[in-house]
């Protein structure tokens, strides 16, 4: 059972409050949450600032080198090479037996790292052994990345299965909502009361008021969502997410700071691909003269 | 000299290979690998089929049945294996146990159950392989036998030895007892029937390979002392003919080309070589780096060999197989064996024009042939030499001795060359990079330095030329030396011209660029199968062979197979169905193809809509793939025509709203569901008989009687009543007799159900004393026991009286889109007299009823099985079923689903969602054919926003990208087939805002700002989506509307350019402002327009016309103080009715002004319309961009702005 500290560490983490989580001081060394908590403050840290290597340590924990395989993979200019590491990370744990939450830190790391080289099938691969099944952050993971394929029905048969052992925990909600903004029919209104919970309380982060931004959006609720959106912009005016979508919205202003922020947002990018095939579409149209009465 | 090439087919990295084989009619090679693998490979798409791995140690032995998936392998596990090759049986049928040490070789022969195996034991067997017996041993050898082979007809076998022999054994013998013979045990026996013919000694070392001349007595072998030797047979002797010295380690095997009089050999000092078998020199060395040669093999009919080494194993052709040739009309011209020939096409005569045998050396084939029509002349090139040509005529009668195209001493050196006028033809030097202009007597007229590095040369039509690059494809004037375009491709090998010379097609090994003459418009294909030849279809398709494929490609690009093919060919003409080509020995074939598709998909294309009904009706095209083009293209209406499948086809037609062809599928599905739907439909279409059948297939009583209520059918609601009865339903009953007001029989029904005291007051409250009596004495009450109940008034609750009996009638019912197909495609069922026209009729409802009524009494199981509610039990199990299956589902499988965008895509035809759904080729396709629009520029800006609002993006797990939420435009959509992207332009939003701003715009008199307001509404109209007919009426009128501003604006604005350029032009001035209140304004703004004709006539001194004006606008009824001035026009005008100035305008007739020129259109003159806002143009105008908002092709074809989905 974790402790209370780690408890809220991890809650913060899964809510992507990683400012949270780097504010919270690290139990004493010798505390039975010292490693993982010091794990999650890395990982809090990877998220909020990828480009940033983390200091070099040298760790016999498992769950440790795989964090900084992972800053070195983030920051590598070959990433061929740096996912060789991870794989050999991932060999490693599964010639062990009993590794227990730190075998899920290795898989979870390496299968990010994987499919953000379009690996997808061995991230799911690496996600898919028998302890991983049996991960949060593993299912968490694997649901997400079923999203992206498109497969929503799968990512339903991987929430329903990790719910039979652990119905209430957060990150499974969270997992649930994900799913239910994606399936068809959706659940817009269980995505919107998840995320209503997590933000109705004295600190919410930024990330998840943007997300009940979101639900409302679908749940077709424009100006509850314009709500949100603001109340996420007060709370971080740099979040991605809300600018993203304050960015939606049309406002040039967040365009900006988001291109500034992080330009490699999946939305820009796709705004930028849909302007070349724009131009690729309309160049096979040949444009006849104007019509003029001196013609 | 010689320079022979080495074309490269395959390659692929393994352990060593020791032994090879081709199957004989399909693209499949056999390896088998010193590691103890089997591999089978598809050389032509580089892809490994299978792999056995069933031997221990080393297989060195492997062959191919002739004509069985057969394949038998031999290993160092003195095995013989024989394997079944089909993919869904693959496994080994049977081994062959006997031999003592390793297998070498094995064959099967050609026609006899029979395997040969040659061994190290110094035995070679033979085995039937029916009886899986060993029926021969050849002893003899004194060494390890390397090598069997059969003789491919005759009943010899050639082996070689370590012992330094070369045998040839006689076995006609087996042949002769072969069938049904007894069961053999002693070797003598065995040897009775096979004897040692020759032996032929003479190498030095151990020989490693032997084997038989296809055809001719003559048996080549290669030995350990590194020479090959040539032997010759006849019928009682064998003799050495020749050696041939240079490989300087042990040759592994050596052989005969099939076609040509070479020999090839392959050897461990890493070389393959090609000899000249009649004078036994080497005429080519092709070297490898590291890698030793064990094994080689010929192709048994085409020009390809395979060699297997150290690391893998290649797969090789000597020569380019594609025919030179050139087309020109009727007539093919190519070259075979050396040979130019002439082939008429439509009569299929083919003679030999002219030699080309001394042109290069005789290894080589001509690569490309160059025909002149006016003088009878061609230009071959060779690769010979780095590339040499030569100029020769052909002789005007064919026959007589042929001319060899030496002796007009015409030639040079260059890589390509082509004709490019009637007397001039190019050549590239390559090395140089220069290109020559020659004329005919191959004098040099001028040197070109080329503008780009130029590997190839391609006619570009007169005196033009492309040039091939490795990036790019530049059309240049000779003439002028100067670049005209440049069209970025991969390496362009062949260019193909269409007859009309409009477009060409630039093929690369894996990309066609199809483009027109002046490449400025182009599309491009990809094939991951390299590409051979293509030529063009009469009507404009683009016909081209792959390895295994004949494709065609439509203009922009959409391609599809035709045919699948055995073994490559090169397509020469297609005319109608028949397709001309070359096979790979260049050999003139025809093949007759079905062009129904791609003629469907052109049709379709070119908005050819006659054509498109003509292919409906008259072929059988169907299939799934067609459907789901149409679907993609945005033609439903189409699709439905095609599906054959009944499921698929009432979706369809309910989507469309096409009842006659729901009823026709719900009537064959005969489903509860299917019946539901129906009706829900035809509700919202108000077709009332096609609910009534609905509701009575599935037994609704209760609504079939509300709807009999509201129809006024009281006939049917007197049998819904007895129908009622006997179902013994109450509450049935119950709602009949209020239906019909049938008052007894409700008070009944309350009493027969024990609700006295509501029966009492229903009696009590229509004065029916006696019922209410009766009723009181059945409960056994008296009307003391009810004083304190109140009294109430009279009331009877009877519905209201029929008036009109709308039950014959068909009400007038919404139409779906008004569609040029549906219509065709309807009146098509018509002719063929399709019952289902308006619902059944009246006749058959009844009778439906009366059948109910006679037969209700027995319990509804006893009715037909897919009648009444049995179904519905029937489907519950089934349910439990499916999901079982679900469960045992791979959780594991990630193949990737369908993506939003794609639903969206398919759902809608309307453009807006697929810009959403960010396809904007398809809703350019659509914006195209709704409203005409060819400049999509000015959409831009919409078109991206659009799609960058459909879509948000969810914070999901630490340092992966956040999840993609597509956001629809319903927020309950239940099925994939009903989603649609979020609505971002709304009619409300636009009428609300923009078009308000506008209307100031004109009020304040700020018309340039007004016009771009309006311009800019109209654009994003285009793009609004609707939720219904009304809404969509409402567009379309918002639109028209808009057009009449934007129209009115512009001429006042070129009136105002007038007055200021051209103050002179009075005359035209005034028409402007007369045409101007022609615009039809909304009256506030209508006014404006009047007073300013008011204004500029009376300034004119045209005070009568003025006067019209005026009493137009006292007709609106505006401010006093207008209205003044208005009168003060008209009293001026009855004062002075005459006009000072001259113009064109007549007031009396009805008209239109052109958008272009601003002048009328009287009624009754042609025009042609702008097909999005239907403004009126002068016919000269049509195929011109439209002048009011720049994006449409006036007077194109359109088929309506789809905005409701």
């Amino acid at each position: 059972m974790d402790s209370e500290e780690l408890y809220q560490l991890k809650s913060h983490f899964y809510q992507a409050n990683y400012k949270a989580v780097l504010s919270t001081p690290l139990p004493p060394a010798n505390s039975p949450s010292y490693l993982p908590s010091k794990v999650y403050n890395l990982r809090a840290q990877l998220a909020l600032s990828p480009s940033t290597p983390l200091p070099a340590e040298e760790s016999e924990s498992l769950a440790l080198r795989a964090v900084a395989a992972f800053s070195g993979y983030l920051t590598a200019e070959d990433k061929a090479a740096a996912l060789e590491e991870l794989r050999e990370l991932v060999l490693e744990v599964e010639g062990e037996e009993e590794l227990g939450w730190e075998e899920g830190v290795v898989r979870v790391l390496s299968a990010t790292a994987f499919f953000r080289e379009g690996e997808t099938e061995e991230a799911l691969d690496t996600l898919s052994g028998e302890t991983a099944k049996k991960d949060l952050e593993c299912v968490a993971l694997t649901a997400q990345i079923q999203l992206c394929l498109n497969r929503a029905d799968l990512a339903q048969k991987t929430l329903e299965s990790a719910k039979k052992w652990a119905d209430d925990a957060l990150l499974l909600q969270l997992v649930e909502a994900w799913v239910s903004l994606r399936t068809i029919p959706p659940n817009y209104n269980s995505a919107y009361y998840t995320f209503l919970e997590l933000t109705t309380v004295p600190s919410p982060s930024a990330p998840m008021l943007a997300n009940r931004a979101i639900a409302q959006l679908c749940q077709g609720n424009i100006p509850e969502a314009d709500g949100s959106l603001t109340e996420a912009l007060e709370k971080d005016p740099e979040d991605a997410s809300a600018l993203m979508l304050s960015a939606r919205q049309g406002m040039q202003g967040a365009l900006r700071k988001l291109e500034k922020i992080q330009g490699g947002h999946p939305w820009l990018v796709a705004g930028r691909e849909a302007e070349t095939r724009f131009e690729e579409a309309r160049g096979k149209w040949e444009v006849p003269p104007l019509a003029t009465a001196s013609a | 000299m010689s320079s022979m090439q080495m074309l490269t087919k395959f390659e692929s990295k393994s352990n060593r290979v020791k032994g090879l084989a081709f199957h004989p009619t399909r693209p499949l090679l056999a390896a088998s690998l010193h590691n103890g693998t089997v591999q089978l490979w598809n050389y032509q798409m580089g892809t490994l089929m299978d792999r056995f791995d069933e031997h221990d140690g080393p297989v060195r032995a492997v062959a191919f049945h002739p004509t069985r998936p057969l394949l038998v392998t031999g290993g160092d596990d003195y095995k013989v294996k024989v394997w079944d090759i089909r993919p869904q049986n693959r496994r080994c049928l049977f081994t062959l146990h006997g031999h003592l040490d390793y297998l070498r070789t094995v064959q099967f022969h050609h026609e006899m159950p029979w395997i040969l195996s040659a061994s190290d034991d110094q035995t070679i067997r033979i085995w039937n392989s029916t009886s899986r017996q060993c029926i021969a041993i050849l002893t003899g050898h004194s060494h390890y036998v390397m090598c069997a082979q059969f003789h491919s007809k005759d009943d010899l076998i050639v082996s070689a030895s370590m012992d330094q022999t070369v045998r040839v054994w006689d076995i006609s013998g087996l042949r002769r007892n072969t069938p049904n013979q007894q069961q053999q045990n002693s070797f003598d026996s065995f040897e009775a029937f096979s004897t040692v013919k020759y032996v032929l000694e003479g190498h030095d070392r151990g020989v490693n390979w032997a084997s038989f001349h296809p055809t001719l007595p003559l048996i080549v072998s290669a030995g350990d002392d590194r020479q090959i030797k040539l032997w010759r047979m006849s019928e009682t002797k064998a003799w050495e003919v020749d050696t041939c010295r240079g490989h300087f380690n042990n040759v592994s095997s050596a052989l005969f080309h099939p076609k040509h009089e070479l020999i090839l050999s392959a050897g461990e000092d890493k070389t393959i070589r090609v000899w000249d078998m009649s004078k036994r020199t080497a005429v080519q060395t092709f070297r490898r780096e590291h890698d030793r040669f064990w094994a080689l093999c010929a192709h048994p009919e085409l020009n390809l060999f395979a060699a297997g080494h150290d690391n893998g194993l290649i797969v090789f052709k000597l020569e380019r197989e594609r025919p030179a040739f050139a087309l020109h009309q009727d007539t093919l011209y190519y070259i075979r064996d050396k040979y130019v020939r002439q082939h008429d096409l439509v009569t299929g005569s083919d003679v030999g024009v002219l030699s080309v045998r001394k042109l290069g050396n005789q290894y080589i084939q001509p690569r490309t042939l160059s025909f002149n029509p006016a003088e009878r002349a061609v230009l071959v090139t060779s690769t010979a030499d780095n590339g040499i040509y030569e100029l020769a005529t052909l002789p005007k009668d064919a026959g007589g001795e042929l001319r060899d195209s030496t002796s007009d001493g015409k030639r040079g050196a260059g890589y390509s060359a082509i004709f490019v006028a009637r007397n001039r033809f190019a050549v590239l030097d390559k090395n140089a990079q220069t290109i020559e202009i020659r004329d005919l007597n191959n004098t040099l007229t001028k040197t070109i330095k080329p503008p780009v590095q130029t590997s190839e040369i391609f006619y570009g039509g007169t005196a033009s030329l492309l040039l091939s690059s490795p990036t790019a494809v530049v059309l240049f004037d000779i003439q002028q030396q100067k670049v005209l375009a440049e069209l970025s491709t991969q390496v362009v090998k062949y260019a193909v011209w269409s007859s009309d010379g409009a477009n060409v097609a630039l093929l690369g090994k894996h990309t066609i660029t199809i483009a027109n003459k002046t490449l400025t418009q182009s599309s491009l294909i990809h094939e991951t199968i390299r590409i051979k030849s293509g030529a063009w279809d009469d009507s404009g398709v683009f016909i081209y062979s792959t390895l295994n494929h004949i494709k065609y490609a439509l203009p922009q690009g959409d391609n599809g197979i035709i045919k699948t093919l055995d073994q490559p060919i090169y397509l020469t003409r297609i005319k109608g169905k028949t397709l001309h080509c070359l096979d790979r020995s260049a050999r003139p074939r025809t093949i007759v193809i079905d062009p129904t598709e791609y003629r469907f998909k052109l049709a379709l294309l070119r908005h050819n809509y006659d054509e498109v009904l003509h292919i409906i009706r008259t072929s059988n095209l169907v299939g799934q793939s067609i459907i789901s083009y149409l679907q993609k293209k945005g033609f439903p209406e189409i699709a439905l025509h095609f599906v054959q499948d009944k499921n698929t086809r009432f979706e369809l037609a309910i989507e469309c709203g096409n009842l006659d062809v729901a009823l026709e599928t719900a009537v064959a599905l005969n489903r509860p569901e299917s019946w539901n739907r129906l009706a829900q439909q035809a509700l919202k279409q108000g077709n009332h008989k096609i609910v009534e059948t609905a509701y009575q297939r599935v037994r609704n009583f209760d609504r079939l009687s509300f709807l009999y209520m509201t129809t006024g059918a009281h006939e049917k609601l007197a049998k819904m009543a007895k129908i009622a009865e006997a179902r013994g339903d109450q509450m049935s009953k119950f709602h009949n007799s209020l239906y019909t007001g049938d008052i007894v029989s409700r008070i009944t029904v309350l009493r027969d159900v024990g609700l006295y005291p509501l029966a009492y007051m229903t009696a009590k409250t229509n004065g029916l004393e006696d019922m209410a009596n009766d009723i009181l004495d059945a409960a056994g009450l008296t009307e003391a026991d009810l004083d304190d109940v109140p009294t109430f008034e009279m009331s009877t609750l009877r519905p209201p009286p029929v008036i009109s009996g709308t039950e014959l009638l068909q009400w007038p019912s919404l139409g779906s889109a008004d569609n040029f197909f549906e219509r065709a495609l309807i009146e098509g069922r018509l002719a063929e007299g399709a019952p289902y026209v308006n619902g059944t009729d009246a006749a058959a409802a009844n009778a439906a009823l009366d059948e109910w009524e006679g037969d209700n009494a027995g319990p509804a199981a006893e009715q037909g099985d897919d009648e009444g509610w049995g179904l519905d039990e029937a489907i519950v199990p089934q349910a439990e079923e499916e999901e079982e299956e679900e469960e045992q589902a791979d959780l594991a499988d990630s193949a990737p689903g369908i993506s939003e965008a794609d639903l969206w895509v398919r759902n809608s035809p309307v453009a807006a969602d697929h810009v959403a759904a960010g396809s904007f080729d398809t809703a350019m396709q659509l914006l195209n054919r709704q409203v005409g629009i060819v400049n999509f520029e000015p959409l831009k800006p919409i078109f991206l926003s659009i799609y960058r609002s459909s879509y948000a993006y969810l914070t999901a797990n630490a340092s992966m990208p956040p999840i993609q939420i597509p956001l629809r435009r319903q927020p309950t959509s239940s099925k994939p087939s009903q989603v649609y992207p979020i609505v971002s332009q709304t009619l409300q939003a636009i009428t609300s805002g923009d078009l308000q701003s506008a209307y100031r715009a004109v009020r304040s008199n700020e018309l340039p700002e007004a016009g771009k307001l309006f311009r800019s509404i109209l654009h994003s109209l285009l793009f609004v989506v609707v939720s219904s007919q009304t809404e969509a009426k409402e567009l379309r009128d918002i639109i028209s509307s808009c057009k009449e501003y934007l129209l009115g604006v512009s001429i006042e604005l070129e009136r105002r350019r007038l007055v200021q350029d051209e103050p002179e032009n009075v005359r035209r001035s005034l028409e402007l402002a007369a045409y101007f209140t022609n615009c039809k304004l909304q009256p506030a703004h209508h006014t404006i327009a009047l007073r300013n004709a008011m204004t500029v006539f009376s300034k004119a001194q045209n005070f009568a016309t003025a006067a019209v004006f005026a009493r137009k606008l006292i007709e609106l009824n505006p401010a006093p103080k207008v209205l003044a001035s208005a009168r003060a026009v008209v009293t001026a005008g009855d004062r002075n009715p005459r006009d000072a100035v001259d113009f064109s305008y007549d007031q009396f007739t009805e008209f239109n002004v052109c958008a272009a020129s601003y002048t009328p259109i009287y009624k009754g003159s042609p025009s042609v319309t702008d097909p999005y806002t239907g403004a009126h143009y002068l016919p000269k105008y049509k195929g011109q961009l439209d002048s009011l908002l720049q994006l449409t092709e006036i007077g194109a074809p359109a088929s309506g702005l789809v905005s409701y989905v």
